[in-house]
């Protein structure tokens, strides 16, 4: 079964360089250049994991995790963001999301990991 | 008694009756003396006891006839005039008390019509002239048939109430020019700035001329103070080491109060050609450091005297300790501008690691792309983000290399040339276009600008990166380029939320981001390196911005070098 994963990053580059790193067998990577656009498409359904970035136009990353939380979405959110504070990784563990440094690539593909293949839901609110 | 007497008298009866007569006559005549005797001394004791009182007496009394001479005087009296009895008694009183005082009974009633004054303050003199203040009453005297016969004067020494008035006063003046100097230290921010002031007052109190030396670190600093109305030879000197071996530096240096209330010319001050004959130099010192001397001086010899030299060390006291709270104040402010640099330091150094996790993680994420199988066009994308990734970092590096020039006080490097700006905008645009609408307008014919192509590229990615990051999606920003004069006007415009006027007005500080900043990237120095770069062109940059409807930012760049500018006017 395919798991469909939605990078969120107002730069195009970010976007590409994630788009070429997954492209694995069973991965599917989808786009959006904001959080509003990625709201969307979480509520259509068709996300499976979302790679989130904080800081952007219009909704920060973590707001995005705030509303699709309290609407119910129980998929792995990683939040993947330059600016990561305290506060903010504070504020991802309590919405149960991975909070990842950008430059970490292998991180965020060891939390891929983690959270697809392993089928590890803990910081997933079920 | 009566039994003896009659039994004598038997006795004598029996002698002779004669003989008993006489005897008895003897015997009246000896008890009259007896009486007589005892009156006499009776009297004498109250005149004793009377000349007993006058004596005790502390006030001086005189006893004048009724034409004004003097019959009797008290101890206290001689003591107070300083004469002898023997000098006094005979003299008329005019001679004893000098001239001011009512010297006889007539002119008593002259003044007073009952004859009588009571505590009237005069002068008297003494024998050795000098003026002593009393307290003077006097009353004429008659006999029961109204009858002068003289009159009585009482004088109190007032010295000693005199001397203490004085002293009061003294220590009231005292008081008052303290709390003046105190006035005058706490109503500028800095004391140094009330000096004159309180040397001009503290020349007013004292009738000499007053100044202050200020040292630090044992040389004269910039700010000595001199009273106003002496142009003395001290300017000179600032910077200069205090001159050993001379009355400032023992002052300055041992803490200590040189008074001298006459000097010679070459007397050695420490100030050449200092115009004083008669000076006090009081330390101004407090909390164990030293900030100068208290100078108070005269060109008249003697004029410094004691009571001078010691306001003079009050109001040194006051100065010390506002000039050592101000220092403190400064060293507060100092070190809390040294802590705010480190931090912003710090800030800057935080804020570009951060700028700097992006293009890395692209980077790496594009490496990690490339093991995958792909198409030759997704490798040349791959390739073209890198290029573009790896530029991205080389101006994060540029600018902290810039920023630590500049904080190091030197200006930046710039190298001009005739630069075409349509290839340089070109560019530009196709870096931050690729992400976000922008709109180009250049004019047409547009001359090649005098500049330093990378730097002014520098400059304008700066301002369309932040263009593209306070505007909304699909909000277009826009680029013109005309000419204006002898520059070339780069304009770059957006539609976004606007500066407030209170960023505008530091738009261009370092570390300054603007209240809509929040929640974006960047350290808070493009704005203000742009400026340093575009200064350093001979161009400049401005801002203009509406809350609401969005900024316009405009580059003017040269169209010649500087000498041919300055050559055509």
């Amino acid at each position: 079964m395919t798991v469909t994963i939605l990078v969120v990053d107002d730069e195009e580059d970010v976007r590409l360089s994630l788009r070429m790193m997954l492209r694995r067998p069973g991965w599917a990577v989808s786009e959006a250049v904001c959080g509003e656009e990625a709201l969307e498409l979480c509520r259509r359904g068709r996300v499976d994991v979302l790679i989130l970035d904080h800081k952007m136009p219009g909704l920060a990353g973590i707001d995005v995790a705030r509303i699709l939380r309290g609407e119910g979405f129980r998929r792995p959110i990683i939040l993947y963001s330059a600016y990561l504070t305290p506060q903010i990784e504070a504020t991802a563990e309590e919405l149960g999301v991975w909070a990842v440094a950008k430059e970490d690539v292998e991180e965020l593909m060891d939390t891929l990991h983690d959270v697809t293949e392993n089928g590890q839901r803990k910081k997933a609110m079920e | 008694m009566a039994a003896m007497r009659g039994g004598s008298r038997m006795a004598e009866a029996a002698q002779d009756p004669t003989e008993e007569r006489l005897v008895e006559a003897l015997r009246l005549l000896a008890d009259v003396e007896l009486e007589l005797e005892n009156e006499r001394l009776k009297r004498m004791s109250v005149a004793g006891m009377f000349e007993e009182v006058l004596g005790a007496m502390s006030d001086g009394l005189i006893l004048v006839e009724p034409r004004g001479r003097v019959r009797r005087v008290n101890k206290a009296a001689a003591d107070l005039l300083g004469r002898t009895t023997e000098e006094m008694v005979g003299k008329s009183l005019r001679e004893v008390l000098g001239p001011g005082v009512p010297a006889s009974p007539w002119q008593l009633f002259q003044r007073d019509p009952r004859g009588r004054l009571e505590a009237v303050e005069t002068v008297v003199l003494r024998g050795d002239g000098e003026k002593v203040p009393v307290s003077l009453s006097c009353a004429v005297i008659t006999d029961p048939n109204g009858k002068v016969v003289g009159a009585v004067y009482a004088a109190r020494d007032l010295s000693q109430t005199h001397r203490l008035l004085h002293e009061l006063e003294e220590a009231e003046s005292r008081w008052r020019l303290l709390a003046e100097v105190g006035d005058l230290l706490g109503g500028e921010l800095d004391p140094r700035d009330a000096l004159p002031a309180v040397c001009e007052r503290l020349g007013e109190a004292t009738g000499c001329h007053a100044a202050m030396i200020l040292v630090r670190e044992g040389r004269f600093v910039e700010d000595v103070v001199l009273c106003p109305d002496l142009d003395a030879p001290v300017s000179e000197l600032v910077a200069h080491p205090l001159p050993a071996g001379t009355a400032l530096a023992l002052v300055v240096r041992g803490a200590r109060v040189v008074h001298a209330p006459t000097l010679q010319p070459d007397f050695p001050f420490g100030i050449p050609d200092w115009p004083a004959r008669s000076a006090a130099l009081v330390p101004l010192r407090a909390r164990s450091t030293s900030f100068g001397a208290l100078l108070l001086f005269s060109e008249e010899p003697g004029a410094v005297g004691e009571p001078a030299v010691g306001v003079s060390e009050l109001v040194a006291a006051r100065v010390s300790l506002a000039l050592a709270n101000a220092r403190l104040r400064e060293s507060l402010i100092e070190l809390e501008a040294a802590r705010e640099a480190a931090q912003s330091r710090q800030d800057v150094i935080a804020g570009l690691s951060h700028d700097m996790k992006t293009p890395l993680g692209v980077i790496s994420a594009l490496i990690e792309g490339l093991r995958e199988d792909g198409s030759p066009s997704e490798r040349e994308r791959m390739y073209a983000a890198m290029r573009r990734q790896v530029q991205r970092l080389r101006s994060l590096v540029q600018q902290f290399l810039d920023y630590s020039r500049l904080e190091g006080g030197h200006h930046l490097e710039v190298h001009t040339q005739p630069t075409d700006l349509a290839a340089l905008i070109d560019r530009a645009v196709s870096t931050w276009g690729r992400n976000h609408p922008i709109e180009v307008d250049l004019e047409a014919g547009l001359p090649r600008a005098f500049a330093d192509s990378e730097r002014l590229e520098q400059v304008l990615a700066n301002l369309l990166s932040n263009a593209v990051k306070f505007s909304s999606p699909k909000s277009p920003v826009a680029i013109a380029a005309r000419r204006v004069r002898k520059t070339i006007e780069i304009r770059v415009t957006d539609r976004g939320r606007g500066i407030t006027p209170a960023d505008l007005a530091n738009l261009f500080e370092k570390f300054h981001r603007g209240t809509g900043a929040r929640g974006t990237e960047g350290t808070g120095l493009g704005l203000y390196i742009s400026k340093a770069l575009m200064e350093a062109q001979g161009g400049g940059i401005s801002v203009t911005s509406r809350v609401g409807s969005g900024s316009t930012f405009t580059v003017t760049i040269p169209c010649a070098p500087r000498k041919e500018r300055e050559a055509g006017g």
